[in-house]
């Protein structure tokens, strides 16, 4: 028999179930992503603590309003189920990890070969299912950007995209920081939590276009290299995965440490595309529309499976909205917050 | 390639816009990127219009000062170079009508700028994003893995 789409649905459905009833019950949350309500149920209790605590700064009472998404959470190994099988051959994946005949108008299929991660929408119930095989083997970048995949099928559907930035400003407008990793985002995201800046986000925000570029907190998660360590060692009483191997970075989730500077979103004055100069001072220079577009939507959109030209168009739209502005930054990262407090001050000015 | 040549973006998995005058483009399939500006953005521009080389090639003469032979020349080589890329194949759809394409921006011999040979600048900084060769192993289940952890960009 061909599986279908459908079928492979059904059958996860059923696999859900079956977890639900062998660990006793589900642990439920609710978030506020962009504009919409989201409803997560995990099987038992082993899931939630490595996948909720990136959200925790966006966590709503539960059955406080209507939800329009539903995600059903569960793992094999704690819920002592069988595991899911792939219904299609190795040579379906595309690069991105996309199941080649699972993702039609209706669903969307992706297998993350690196978390080893499931993740299936539907988009006409509006019900997700996330599927590992086990809690306890889930890598530290899954918890550090939770249900990254599913989000990111369902926030288009919002007209919102996942966007590979980071966001600093405050509730009257904001920055992006834009570009590859390695470039400074997270340092420049990080040296605004001692100062007047509010925090959206290090790593991966959402981001809508219309009616105004605005910027909506994601996740509280950072990852930490050496460097970072080194310059914020703050940080360090509140690494979440102290015993990691050597080449794993620190995961922080600055929810704990600086819950007064997590921010909703904000409307976005600027793109910002960070460069490590090496040299003392902190400057800003505008730069083209384009290269703004050019640091946004390319590590953006390879990183996304099924992002393509509805995001591109997205980012696009933006990038023609908001002025662009390489962001040279100093040694001393005490002043990176003040520059950037500038480049607002600037757009303010008449 | 022959001047009377269009050219057309190869498929759905090229994504560009031009913005301020500059292009950006994506090809989703190898991570490649890239950039035009000035002639090389009015050139990207004629063939997204449907114009043929020649046709192009008129729109940079009465836009910018410069030797005809040098334009019609560096037409063709960002042409080619485009198709090398596997940015644009060779149309074999009839022509557009002009009244589809943007006003030629034709400007008095006096105020043209001075041509300057169009560069792609090509990027190919995000391939380690894509698992271009991902299979690593398969579990158990049929579940195969990566060669890197593929999340951690």
């Amino acid at each position: 028999m061909v599986t279908t789409p459908d079928s492979f649905y059904l059958k996860t459905t059923h696999r859900f179930q079956e977890a639900v009833s062998r660990a006793g019950g589900v642990v439920e949350r609710w978030y506020r992503i962009g504009n919409g309500v989201v409803r997560v149920h995990f099987a038992g209790v082993s899931l939630a603590p490595r996948l909720t605590p990136a959200l925790e700064h966006l966590r709503l009472p539960q059955d406080a309003q209507a939800f329009s998404l539903t995600i059903y959470a569960w793992d094999s190994a704690s819920t002592s189920t069988a595991p899911l099988s792939p219904a299609w051959p190795l040579d379906a994946y595309n690069a991105r990890g996309e199941v080649a005949g699972f993702n039609t108008h209706r669903f969307r299929t992706a297998f993350d070969m690196g978390a080893g991660v499931l993740s299936l929408l539907d988009t006409q119930e509006r019900v997700a299912f996330y599927w590992a095989q086990a809690a306890q083997e889930i890598p530290y970048y899954e918890s550090g950007a939770p249900f990254r995949t599913l989000l990111h099928w369902w926030m288009k559907e919002q007209h919102c995209q996942i966007t590979h930035a980071a966001a600093v400003g405050a509730e009257t407008g904001g920055v992006l920081l834009v570009g590859k990793g390695g470039m400074g985002k997270s340092t420049s995201a990080l040296a605004c939590l001692t100062g007047p800046l509010a925090y959206a986000g290090d790593d991966y925000v959402l981001v809508t276009a219309t009616p105004r570029p605005r910027v909506f907190s994601l996740y509280n998660s950072v990852k930490l290299e050496g460097d970072h360590l080194q310059r914020f060692p703050e940080l360090h009483a509140a690494i979440s995965n102290p015993d990691r191997r050597s080449d794993e970075k620190a995961l922080v989730f600055l929810n704990t440490l600086y819950p007064h500077k997590m921010c909703a979103g904000f409307p976005l004055r600027a793109l910002l595309v960070p460069r490590v100069t090496g040299r003392r001072e902190t400057t800003v220079q505008r730069i083209s529309a384009a290269a703004g577009l050019a640091a946004l939507a390319p590590s953006t959109i390879f990183q996304l499976p099924g992002a393509g030209r509805e995001a591109f168009t997205l980012m696009a739209q933006i990038a023609q909205q908001i002025p662009a502005f390489a962001l040279n930054l100093g040694t001393d990262i005490q002043r990176i917050p003040e520059a950037i407090l500038a480049v607002l001050q600037r757009l303010d000015t008449p | 390639m022959e001047l009377t040549q269009r050219l057309n973006v190869k498929g759905a998995n090229i994504v560009h816009d031009i913005i301020d005058g500059e292009v950006v483009i994506i090809n989703l399939d190898n991570g490649n990127y890239y950039s035009l500006d000035g002639a090389g953005a009015d050139i990207w521009q004629g063939i997204t219009e449907g114009c043929s080389l020649r046709e192009i090639t008129g729109r940079l003469l009465s836009h910018y000062a410069g030797d005809p032979q040098t334009i019609e020349a560096a037409v063709r080589g960002l042409a080619a170079e485009l198709e090398m890329e596997a940015l644009v194949v060779v149309s074999e759809a009839p022509s557009t009508l002009p009244s589809q394409r943007t006003p030629p921006d034709v400007k008095t011999a006096e105020r043209r700028p001075a041509f300057h040979a169009p560069t792609l600048s090509r990027y190919v900084d995000m391939q380690d994003l894509l698992l271009l060769d991902p299979i690593h192993d398969v579990d158990e289940a049929g579940w195969p893995h990566a060669k890197s952890e593929s999340g951690d960009a």
